[in-house]
């Protein structure tokens, strides 16, 4: 999985717009969606929502949590627990950083939000910088990442797994040799 | 003869009774999975085949309308999404298969019956590359590839990131001679090695990340 095939998924996630076009409900291998009245807020995937956006059909809803009051909030909490705290979205990096390319008109005060994203994930990134840190430190045989996000496990994905392989073997091999002299 | 097709449609039996949404969904979770893990995963070819057929009836469908119409368009998205996730997962199952051909075909357990064929295929064919490239320009006694060597085989052992889909007890995980068992919560996720996860994988009850 790379940062495109998280993405990918991130575009199943469901967001509101708010079309300026009619049209009946629309029966998707994935789901029925709208109808479509002018003015009349209809939840679609992000997939959809951009496109129909790029044509200028609509305006999307931001979600409840892109915002400076409640991303303020997060970022407070995410700086005074040790550990990696719940996110609103499973991908509210991709959903954010897909919005905000897409649909700024949409967002308020779009360069503050886009400012605390990346605080957030700033600062779980070192959280998890350390997290490894601590991982090899302690020897561990395995660790817990909950609420990681999809996207920041692709972010070390590769780097800590084949870490971890390449310290198991060498401590086996430190093993066998302890037993053989 | 009745009872006779049952139990030969005995895995057929469930997807008969999904619907194309759920298909869908259980081939793009297939196919998550299947990017992540090191070795290959159970082939869904009843599941596959009927997406497939699904899709090509899409595509015929969709040929006759006008592409400049609005839900064409977005049905034609909407398409293009779901045979991206199906050629995808069918190209990770083939570069496993290509990588470890020799494994693969003593050990068919988990290809389709298209699969099998290929890996086939593939392992004569580089045999013959093999021998016509340099084998038969070596002298007799150094002609012989010693397979059993040669074969490169899945690791198992090799780290993941995994999430769990139901709560789980005593998963026993073991390293470089040490052994720990770890009990896991709906929803918890851990770097562990796979082959103490693979067994909940296969059953569903856990996901790669």
């Amino acid at each position: 999985m790379d940062f495109n095939e998280i993405e990918f998924l991130a575009e199943k996630e469901l967001v509101t717009v708010v079309p300026n076009f009619s049209e009946d409900k629309i029966t998707l291998v994935t789901g029925d969606y709208g109808p479509f009245n002018p003015s009349m807020p209809t939840t679609v995937p992000l997939w959809l929502a951009v496109s129909l956006k790029k044509q200028q059909r609509c305006h999307i809803q931001p979600p409840e949590w892109l915002n400076v009051d409640m991303l303020t909030q997060k970022k407070q909490d995410e700086k005074e627990s040790e550990l990696f705290v719940e996110m609103p979205s499973n991908h509210f990096i991709e959903i954010a950083t897909i919005l905000l390319d897409n649909a700024s008109d949409d967002i308020t005060q779009p360069d503050e939000v886009r400012a605390l994203i990346k605080d957030i994930s700033d600062a779980r990134a070192a959280k998890l910088k350390k997290g490894i840190v601590d991982m090899v430190v302690e020897r561990a045989t395995h660790g817990k990442v909950d609420n990681l996000t999809p996207m920041e496990v692709t972010s070390v994905r590769s780097f800590l797994t084949q870490s971890l392989d390449q310290l198991h073997i060498l401590r086996s091999h430190a093993n066998q040799h302890a037993t053989q002299t | 003869m009745a009872e006779s097709l049952e139990d030969t449609m005995d895995s057929d039996f469930e997807y008969r009774r999904m619907t194309i949404k759920e298909v869908v969904e259980k081939i793009e979770e297939a196919w998550q999975n299947e990017k992540l893990s090191p070795e290959l995963l159970p082939a869904k070819p009843d599941l596959l085949e009927c997406l497939v057929e699904h899709i090509k009836s899409l595509d015929e469908s969709l040929s006759e309308l006008s592409a400049a119409d609005l839900v064409c368009s977005i049905l034609k998205q909407e398409l293009d999404r779901i045979k991206y996730v199906v050629c995808n997962y069918l190209k990770t199952r083939l570069q496993k298969i290509e990588r470890y051909v020799w494994y693969y075909c003593d050990h068919p357990s988990h290809l389709s019956q298209e699969e099998t064929k290929y890996a086939k295929e593939f392992a004569s064919n580089l045999d013959t590359h093999l021998k016509e490239v340099v084998l038969q320009h070596l002298p007799t006694n150094f002609q012989d590839i010693n397979k059993r060597k040669a074969t490169l085989k899945p690791d198992t052992t090799r780290y993941v990131f995994m999430r769990a889909l139901e709560r789980k007890s005593n998963i026993t995980i073991k390293v470089s001679g040490y052994s720990v068992t770890l009990d896991v919560e709906e929803g918890s996720q851990v770097v562990l090695p796979y082959e103490s996860v693979s067994e909940l994988v296969r059953e569903g009850s856990a996901k790669l990340l």
